[in-house]
C-alpha cells in the first residue's frame, strides 16, 4: 500500500488519468529504470504505451524493458507500443526557440488516436525527454512552453504524461525558475530515486545548518498553508523532503545554499556514493 | 443502522479548550516533548468523550504507559475501572492492542479494519460514536514510511465514518521532513502555544479554526460510570 508520496514506483504504476509526473534524475539507473516501470506497468494493464526518445537513451529503456520480460518488437507489431524518435519529432514543430502549439498539439492528438488504435486500448501513457531535450540545450522557456502544452493535451485526451528531467535537486540555481515551472506544469515531481535516503539527507542538513525545530521555526512549519502554493501557482505532489527544502527557501533563505550542500553531502548519488560493505 | 446513525448529531466535544466542537470522520495529530504533554491533551480529550456517550479506546505507548494513564485519568474523578468494565473505555499499551498483527508494513489494512470493527461495536452497542487515540512512539524508525501510508490510508478512511481519532507524535527536533510527513496525512494538527488553550496549526481540513458551537451540541457536564 505505498502512496505516491512514499513511493515513485505506486506513482508511475498508477499515474491516473491525467497525471502528469516529473523525474530528476542524474544517473542512467533511475533515468531508465523510471521510465521502463512506467511503461511496463502500463503494457501489463492493457494499456497502450509511446515512448518519445533520443537513440542512446533508447538503448537504455529497451535493454531494461526486454529484462523485464516484454518483448519492444512483438509489441510494436500490435500496436501497444509506439517509438518516436525525440530528434527527429522536436523540429516538426518548433518555430525558432518556441514549440508552435498549432502544430504540436495536432500532432500529438494525432499520435494518441494511433496509440488507441481504433479503441483497442482504452488508456495512452506517454513518456516522453523533448522537453528535456530543450531544456539541456539551454533552451529553459521553449522547454516549459512545450510542457504546458503537454498538460493541456494530457487533459484534453485524458491520458498519463511521464517527463525525466535532467536536473540536479540540490542545485540552488533551478529553483530560481526551472523548478517552479515543472511544479506548475505537473501533477508529482519525484525528486530523487531513493526517498528515505533523501529524508534522511534533507533531516540532517536543516539539523546542522538551522538548528532544532521548536517554537516559532516549529509553528512556521506546520502553519505553513497549502505547502506548495505559497511557492507556486499550482500545487503538486512530492514528497516532504522536497517540500521541506522549499519551505527553507520561502522562510531561511539566508539558510538555504548551506542545506542544499550539505544535503548533498548525505546524499551524493549513485556515482559517488560508496559501495556497500 | 443508517437510520440511526443520520439522527445522530455530526459535531462532539473535542474537550479542549479552544477547540470545541469537532466532525465525526476528524483525524488530528499533535506533537508532544514530554509525557506531561501527552496527559495535558488527551485526558480532556477522553473525559469529554465518555461525557458523549462515545466508545473511548485510548492506545498507549512510552512515556505515558496504560497504567500511568489510567492513573492520569483517574485524577479527575472518573472511576477508570467501572468505565473499563462497562466497555465505555479500553485503555491498553500499544504492544499489547497492537500484538500478532505482524510488521506495519503488511498489517495497514488489518489495523484500519479493526478500527472500523470496533467502531461497529461501538455504534450497535450504543454509542454515539468510537474515539480514539495512539501514540505512535512504538513504531520503529525503520517503519516510518509504512507509519506514514497509514496515516494517509487512515486520514480517507476515517473521514465517513462516526469516529474522532487524535494521534500523538513525539516531536523529533531533528526531523523537519518527519514534521511535514505527519502534518500532511492529518485533517489538522493541534498545539497549546500557552495555557490560553489549544489552536489548530496550519492545515484545517474541517475549518476547526472558525467552527462556532452549536447549542444544540452542548452536553450535560455528567459522565456516567
Amino acid at each position: 500500500m505505498d502512496t505516491p508520496t512514499t513511493s515513485w514506483r505506486k506513482l508511475l504504476s498508477e499515474p491516473g488519468e491525467n497525471g502528469h509526473i516529473v523525474q530528476l534524475y542524474q544517473d542512467d539507473d533511475f533515468y531508465g529504470e523510471a521510465i521502463s516501470h512506467f511503461a511496463a506497468e502500463g503494457l501489463t494493464r492493457g494499456e497502450s504505451i509511446i515512448l518519445v526518445a533520443t537513440k542512446p537513451h533508447w538503448k537504455n529503456i529497451s535493454g531494461r524493458l526486454r529484462g523485464k520480460g516484454l518483448n519492444t518488437e512483438h509489441l510494436f507489431r500490435d500496436g501497444q507500443l509506439t517509438l518516436l524518435d525525440a530528434d527527429e519529432t522536436l523540429p516538426k514543430f518548433m518555430a525558432g526557440n518556441l514549440p508552435d502549439g498549432g502544430i504540436f498539439k495536432p500532432l500529438a492528438r494525432d499520435t494518441i488516436a494511433k496509440a488507441r488504435a481504433g479503441g483497442k486500448f482504452r488508456r495512452v501513457r506517454w513518456w516522453g525527454e523533448m522537453v528535456n531535450c530543450l531544456y539541456v540545450e539551454g533552451n529553459a522557456a521553449g522547454s516549459n512552453r512545450l510542457e504546458q502544452f503537454f498538460d493541456e493535451v494530457a487533459h484534453e485526451e485524458n491520458i498519463a504524461i511521464f517527463c525525466s528531467f535532467l536536473m540536479d535537486k540540490f542545485d540552488p540555481k533551478i529553483y530560481e525558475e526551472a523548478f517552479g515551472n515543472l511544479c506548475r506544469t505537473h501533477s508529482h515531481v519525484i525528486p530523487a530515486d531513493d526517498y528515505e535516503r533523501h529524508r534522511i539527507a534533507v533531516n540532517l542538513a536543516f539539523a546542522q545548518v538551522v538548528g532544532e525545530i521548536q517554537g516559532p521555526l516549529l509553528h512556521s512549519l506546520v502553519s505553513w498553508k497549502d505547502a506548495q502554493a505559497t511557492f507556486m501557482d499550482q500545487p503538486s505532489q512530492m514528497p516532504s523532503s522536497q517540500l521541506l527544502l522549499l519551505w527553507v527557501r520561502a522562510h531561511l533563505p539566508q539558510y538555504f545554499e548551506a542545506v542544499l550542500a550539505r544535503a548533498r553531502e548525505f546524499d551524493p548519488g549513485p556515482a559517488r556514493r560508496k559501495p556497500a560493505s | 443502522m443508517s437510520g440511526v446513525m443520520s439522527a445522530l448529531p455530526h459535531l462532539t466535544d473535542c474537550g479542549l479548550q479552544g477547540i470545541k466542537a469537532v466532525p465525526y470522520g476528524i483525524h488530528m495529530c499533535h506533537f508532544y516533548e514530554r509525557r506531561e504533554d501527552l496527559a495535558a491533551i488527551l485526558v480532556p480529550y477522553f473525559v469529554a468523550g465518555l461525557r458523549n456517550e462515545e466508545r473511548c479506546v485510548w492506545v498507549t505507548a512510552e512515556p505515558l504507559d496504560a497504567h500511568a494513564a489510567k492513573a492520569e485519568l483517574g485524577r479527575t474523578g472518573l472511576d477508570v475501572e467501572a468505565l473499563e468494565r462497562n466497555g465505555s473505555l479500553i485503555m491498553r499499551d500499544a504492544s499489547d492492542w497492537f500484538a500478532g498483527i505482524g510488521p506495519l508494513d503488511s498489517a495497514k489494512a488489518t489495523i484500519m479494519q479493526l478500527w472500523l470493527d470496533e467502531e461497529r461495536r461501538a455504534l450497535d452497542a450504543g454509542y454515539n460514536g468510537l474515539r480514539i487515540t495512539g501514540n505512535t512512539a512504538f513504531v520503529s524508525p525503520a517503519d516510518w514510511f509504512a507509519l506514514m501510508e497509514y496515516e494517509e490510508y487512515a486520514e480517507d478512511a476515517f473521514a465517513s465514518q462516526r469516529i474522532v481519532a487524535l494521534c500523538s507524535y513525539l516531536l523529533d527536533r531533528h526531523a523537519g521532513v518527519d514534521v511535514l510527513d505527519v502534518v500532511r496525512r492529518h485533517s489538522c494538527t493541534l498545539d497549546r502555544p500557552d495555557e490560553s488553550g489549544w489552536q489548530v496549526l496550519g492545515y484545517d481540513r474541517y475549518g476547526l479554526a472558525h467552527r462556532a458551537v452549536p447549542e444544540e451540541y452542548v452536553v450535560p457536564a455528567v459522565v456516567q460510570a
